[in-house]
């Protein structure tokens, strides 16, 4: 008897054994309930394909996933490959695998992405993350408002007088109150006018050694965006854009004429009872495009017991595959992967040229290990005068000038 | 006559103030029902509606379609029950103890055991995640539940309250033959149903509304409770504010009968305790 419990135990243990080799990932990544459909197909093709391979998925909301990721990473824990941005910051903290090896081994396409997405996925020359997508911006424009106010749609000639021109016209006030404005913008949007004007933050957005944002060519693109604000009186305070639900529902709820944010909204943005269109960004006024470069990507865990495994999903996630299906998905990205023909033709959303267009005017923000630091401290206060029109913009900033050099160099 | 007059019009002014304090505090309650059931671009309009012409009542049953709303309504009952059920318990015996029981260092003892309520739980956030994960607990109910069974402000509720029971009824009871036990659960415990109460409604209110514990040690949504479910709503560029609304309005339910149903022991239990406001 006890012979035949022994026997059938070690029986049952050489079923459990590697047989059936399970390998089990966790895979993480953000998103409200209209951009998941991409990722979970990605995932059951990709256990289709390895049936060797269980993923289990843990999907938060954008608002909650830091803080989450933050904490499993400080445990040594949390999912093998993950859905990241900001990612010098987790690099610098040794949080993420660098990806350089794995990608020479297995011969992965990384020329075929975005240069600029690559560099801010990177930090002192390491690949820490693949871009998944990029956020260029575009103009979206209430073609209702152009045409009862009678006004040429915009059109890749315009520069930021012809739109300041138009979004005078365009704002209405009603008792007191600005019924419609002319323009919204995001809050976080203010460097792209600074490239335009020929300006810029820092000398290198990546490894920055200078302050620049006090000369001339930055100050005045501020000082444009203060002037849309507090004299023209076009755009909203971003408080007042916040409170009211941000540019999605300024621009749907008809109280904004014109529009400039991603590729997002094209999915939002169809609720809207009124005829829209996307134009390119205004350029600026020597002709100069630049639109923000940058987007997410995806990583691995530096902590994952299973790299090896995590790599060969990343290769499906990140490569061909799973950029085709991004690009073609409803709430679609503007692909990362723009050198591979494929890829680019599953990109069908509405507009999508132009976005791809804008694409290739890309320019990276400041990306650094302390830039978070900095902003925080000083650079967002001193904008924020300007946006309230307390200071003006060469005030504001030659102020920070001398804290922004210290802390700069105290973190390089 | 004229004194009638007088009382008449303070009661009128009264009436106006409170009235005011109504408005503020129903406002926001209001506009949550009212955009459930508007349809998407109608939520931000200005002027604001506050009945929409085109009542979108299905975003009732569009929510337990989206995200599993009903699992974590459930859960969101469990870990809340099982956390005021187990802080009642905990936080009565230590306050017995604190009270009722004299040793040698009470008094030092309670005093760090006060402290606690000054540590921001930010601070202990990772330590405790760490802990929970190193059990194994992730994605589990007593994860979620166990790091809340304690709580300092309870137990500091309870021991003011306790204090308050005169000193000759316990040792009445004690020349009667009880031990302690007895004291606690004959004695103290039914003399202290205002306090009980309001710590039941404190501990079910702040859990459910709880977030940041919830949303960390759960990665699968169908352990997810209420607030974090709700959250997944909310996204990086767009939110779908009417279907949030929903949820909310659904979710606030549960917390409005338990209010209703310890109201009395709650505000007794707030003027009584000697700890008006907290």
């Amino acid at each position: 008897m006890k012979k035949l419990l022994s026997l059938s135990l070690v029986s049952a243990l050489m079923m459990m054994g590697p047989a059936h080799a399970q390998s089990n990932l966790v895979f993480a990544y953000w998103g409200d309930p209209a951009e998941l459909p991409p990722f979970e197909q990605i995932v059951s093709d990709y256990e289709a394909a390895n049936p060797d391979v269980q993923i289990q998925v843990q999907h938060a909301p954008w608002s909650g996933y830091f803080t989450r990721l933050d904490a499993q990473l400080a445990a040594h824990a949390g999912p093998d490959v993950f859905f990241i941005t900001n990612v010098p910051a987790y690099a610098a903290r040794n949080q993420l695998e660098p990806l350089d090896d794995y990608i020479t081994k297995s011969d992965f396409p990384i020329d075929e992405y975005n240069k600029g997405a690559l560099q801010i996925h990177s930090l002192k020359g390491q690949l820490f993350s693949i871009p998944r997508d990029d956020a260029p911006e575009a103009l979206y424009y209430n073609k209702d408002a152009f045409d009862a106010a009678g006004l040429a749609y915009p059109d890749a000639s315009w520069d930021w007088d012809d739109m300041r021109d138009a979004a005078v016209k365009l704002t209405e006030a009603n008792n007191g109150r600005t019924s419609r404005y002319g323009l919204v913008m995001e809050s976080n949007d203010w460097p792209t006018w600074i490239m335009q004007n020929g300006g810029n933050i820092f000398d290198d957005p990546i490894t920055p050694t200078k302050f620049i944002m006090d000369e001339p060519a930055a100050t005045e693109a501020v000082q444009f965006l203060g002037d849309l604000i507090n004299k023209d009186k076009v755009m909203p305070s971003f408080q007042e854009l916040d409170q009211s639900g941000g540019t999605t529902q300024m621009f749907v709820s008809g109280q904004a004429a014109m529009a400039i944010t991603n590729a997002a909204r094209l999915g939002s943005f169809g609720d809207a009872n009124f005829n829209w269109a996307v134009a390119p960004l205004p350029h600026g006024r020597d002709g100069t495009r630049v639109n923000r470069s940058g987007g997410a990507g995806f990583g691995m865990n530096a902590f994952s017991g299973n790299k090896d495994a995590a790599w060969k999903f990343m290769q499906f996630l990140c490569g061909e595959a799973g950029q085709t299906i991004f690009a073609s998905a409803k709430a679609a990205a503007v692909p990362a992967m723009v050198g591979n023909a494929n890829v680019r033709a599953a990109f069908q959303a509405p507009f999508g040229d132009i976005f791809l267009d804008e694409s290739k005017n890309g320019r990276n923000y400041p990306n650094f290990p302390g830039y978070v630091d900095i902003t925080n401290l000083y650079i967002q206060p001193a904008l924020d005068l300007v946006w309230s029109g307390e200071e003006d913009a060469k005030t504001a900033i030659s102020s920070i000038e001398e804290n922004v050099t210290k802390r700069l160099a105290e973190s390089n | 006559m004229a004194r009638h007059a007088r009382k008449t019009r303070t009661d009128w002014v009264l009436f106006v103030v409170l009235l005011v304090g109504t408005f503020a505090t129903c406002g926001p309650f209001a506009w949550m029902l009212a955009t459930s059931i508007k349809p998407g671009n109608e939520v931000f309009v200005f002027p604001p509606t506050l009945l929409t012409g085109q009542p979108q009542l299905n975003n009732f049953m569009r929510i337990f379609d989206t995200i599993p709303f009903g699992r974590s309504l459930v859960n969101s009952l469990i870990v809340c029950l099982s956390i005021t059920l187990a802080q009642l318990v905990v936080c009565s015996m230590a306050a017995y103890a604190f009270a009722c029981l004299t040793f040698r260092g009470r008094e030092a003892l309670f005093l760090v055991y006060l402290a606690a309520l000054m540590v921001p739980s930010q601070v202990t956030l990772i330590p405790n995640f760490i802990l929970v994960r190193n059990l194994g607990w992730i994605d589990t109910y007593q994860g979620m539940i166990l790091p809340f069974a304690f709580s300092s402000f309870g137990t500091f509720l309870l021991r003011q309250y306790f204090m308050t029971i005169p000193r000759e009824l316990l040792e009445a009871a004690r020349l009667d033959g009880c031990k302690h036990w007895r004291i606690y659960l004959w004695i103290v415990l039914p003399l202290s149903r205002p306090a009980l109460g309001a710590l039941a409604i404190f501990a079910f209110v702040s859990q459910w509304n709880n977030f940041l514990w919830p949303l960390i040690v759960t990665t699968r949504p169908e352990m997810q409770t209420v607030t974090v479910a709700l959250s997944t709503l909310q996204g990086q560029y767009n939110t779908d504010w009417p279907l949030l609304m929903t949820g909310s309005v659904l979710a606030v339910a549960p917390v409005l009968i338990v209010f209703i149903l310890g109201n009395r022991a709650f505000i007794a239990g707030l003027t009584g305790g000697g700890f008006g406001g907290r």
